[in-house]
């Protein structure tokens, strides 16, 4: 069973997307939820989680991280931590801003843009389960 | 015109898998959402811009997810003129985003009842 990792310091959009994810991919779903960078480096170490979504607007300043494009900083200290780890982009920008461009060419996996919709993380998650079908052919 | 719109709450509901997701979520809204205008209105007391921009993006995204669409836009304007420096503009449009959130929080707690007397 995948595990996955909600990112996002709205509690209302995390249950939303934490819901999303388990309609789409059925109840069972292994789903953690982190609200800020600490709670997500956390979360991120000990629940060993194959996929992250990653709200792109993350609150950094709590953490007295302030200032730059806080999802970039967030997704360069995961993919630090683990390079394997598929980080999934929650934005309400579009895939063609220049942001998304950044985080997607720093290793990002994919984007899903606010608001979320089931067919939308269906499509990632299938996109997910054909890469790692790939992998474990190659090896 | 109503605060919601029916539809986009409607495939919110099938998004999340049901009435019961629904109504959790709906409780989680009304939760954090005056605690986000709350922020909005501190962050212009301190002229705190980056602070006030932010709050404005969480409940403009949230807002459009629920169908609030008049208060979605409301926000983004907040964003806008936060993101432009424009505190004094943004000040005196905070009373209608007030407004606005409460007419949304009284309709989202009407369709809750509505629910919950179904069960």
């Amino acid at each position: 069973m995948t595990r996955y990792l909600v990112v996002d310091d709205s509690r209302t959009s995390r249950m939303m997307l934490a819901a999303a994810i388990r309609n789409a991919c059925g109840q069972g779903a292994e789903i953690d939820e982190a609200g800020d960078l600490d709670e997500a480096l956390k979360a991120f170490g000990e629940k060993r989680p194959e996929v992250v979504f990653l709200d792109m607007m993350l609150d950094l300043t709590r953490t007295g991280t302030a200032g730059g494009s806080t999802g970039l900083v967030a997704l360069d200290l995961i993919l630090r931590e683990r390079p394997d780890a598929r980080v999934v982009l929650v934005t309400a920008l579009p895939a063609d801003h220049p942001d998304v461009v950044d985080a997607v060419s720093l290793g990002a996996f994919a984007h899903l843009e606010k608001p979320i919709r089931t067919d939308a993380v269906k499509r990632v998650l299938a996109t997910l389960d054909a890469e790692q079908g790939r992998a474990r052919r190659v090896k | 015109m109503s605060a919601l719109d029916a539809a986009v709450l409607r495939r919110l509901r099938d998004d999340v898998g049901g009435a019961d997701a629904l109504e959790g979520l709906v409780e989680a809204f009304l939760d954090e959402s005056p605690r986000l205008a709350q922020e909005l209105a501190g962050a212009l007391a301190r002229a705190d811009a980056p602070r006030a921009q932010r709050a404005a993006h969480t409940l403009k995204s949230n807002a459009a997810a629920f169908g609030a669409l008049e208060l979605s836009a409301l926000c983004r304007d907040a964003e806008e003129r936060a993101r432009a420096g424009d505190l004094g503009g943004l000040d005196a449009r905070v009373p209608a985003l007030a407004a606005e959130l409460a007419r949304v929080c009284s309709a989202l707690q009407e369709e809750l009842g509505a629910s919950q007397e179904v069960e």
